[in-house]
């Protein structure tokens, strides 16, 4: 079981949240100078590591609210959870469990 | 030809259910309102104010009521305002009217939900059966409310009173769902005391 804190509530149960993936991907603002290939680096590529991950979370069965979590994708340690707009948290420990 | 329309719950032919001290029962259908809006506009809260005689929690996860008149924090930007069935449409056109030059919405969800009470000790242990969330004293009391689940079922439980007596408001098409859920909780956690 993974528990996540939701910004607004507090900490709850996965089962209320649902991800979208990873966080901080901007989009591009030259839309119309943008090859093919720039086009679908923005769409489908993602980084997928084993380790420290920024990603998209909704409360969706809590109070709806989209925020971001920094989590450990080999361990499912929650090291953060922050609301839209602010900074990226700067996480040290990101393998630490994953290696025992 | 009569032209007023009857309401029947979804849980009308549900028989209230009386257990080891512990109670479970549908209770008769209130009227609802959604509201969106920011709360740092001070004209949202005075509406708010005027129409129902209650203060706007922005506290996450509370809720003001004074008898059959609810409001509860459902997010950040949204509430749910709860009253009697026939007091509905005079709350929303007084809402709309404060309303109209800000940022906001008012809907009515009076039959999108139903609400169920369940009270007595076997409370918390019949929610426990279906729900990951801590209703634990420390973690949950009078005056608190959450969106959550049960089961399959997305909830709104609020806590009225310590003993605890809470009420579950529950989409109309998941009532008879939860309501069976519950209720064969509760004859478990009776007959195993
Ligand atoms: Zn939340």
């Amino acid at each position: 079981m993974m528990m996540i804190e939701c910004p607004w509530c507090g900490k709850r149960d996965q089962s209320e949240f649902t991800a979208h993936g990873e966080a901080h991907i901007a989009r591009p603002l030259d839309t119309f100078g943008l090859s093919d290939q720039q086009w679908g680096d923005y769409v489908f590529f993602r980084s997928n590591p084993k380790g420290l991950h920024y990603e998209r979370w909704v409360h969706s069965f809590g109070c709806r609210q989209w925020f971001n979590v920094a989590r450990n994708t080999a361990t499912d340690e929650v090291y953060a959870s922050y609301k839209p707009g602010e900074a990226k948290p700067i996480i040290k420990a990101t393998t630490s469990r994953a290696k025992k | 030809m009569s032209n007023t329309t009857q309401i029947q719950t979804p849980l009308a032919k549900s028989e209230p259910l009386e257990l080891a001290g512990t109670h479970l029962q549908e209770l008769p259908l209130s009227g609802k309102i959604s509201l969106r809006g920011n709360s740092s506009n001070r004209k949202l809260a005075a509406a708010v104010k005027k129409a129902t005689g209650l203060v706007l929690p922005t506290k996450a996860n509370t809720f003001n009521h004074k008898g059959e008149g609810y409001v509860t924090w459902m997010g950040p930007n949204e509430w749910q305002i709860t009253c009697e069935l026939d007091q509905t449409n005079k709350l929303i056109d007084e809402l709309r009217a404060d309303l109209q030059d800000i940022h906001s919405a008012v809907v009515e969800v009076s039959d999108y939900y139903t609400t169920l009470q369940l009270s007595g000790p076997l409370a918390r242990k019949v929610l426990a059966n279906g729900s990951a969330f801590d209703t634990h004293p420390s973690q949950f009391n009078k005056g608190q409310c959450t969106q959550t689940r049960f089961g399959h079922a997305a909830i709104l439980l609020q806590q009225l009173s310590a003993e605890p007596d809470y009420r579950i408001q529950i989409r109309w098409s998941y009532a008879q769902y939860l309501f069976d859920y519950l209720s064969a909780a509760l004859h478990n956690h009776a007959t195993d005391q």
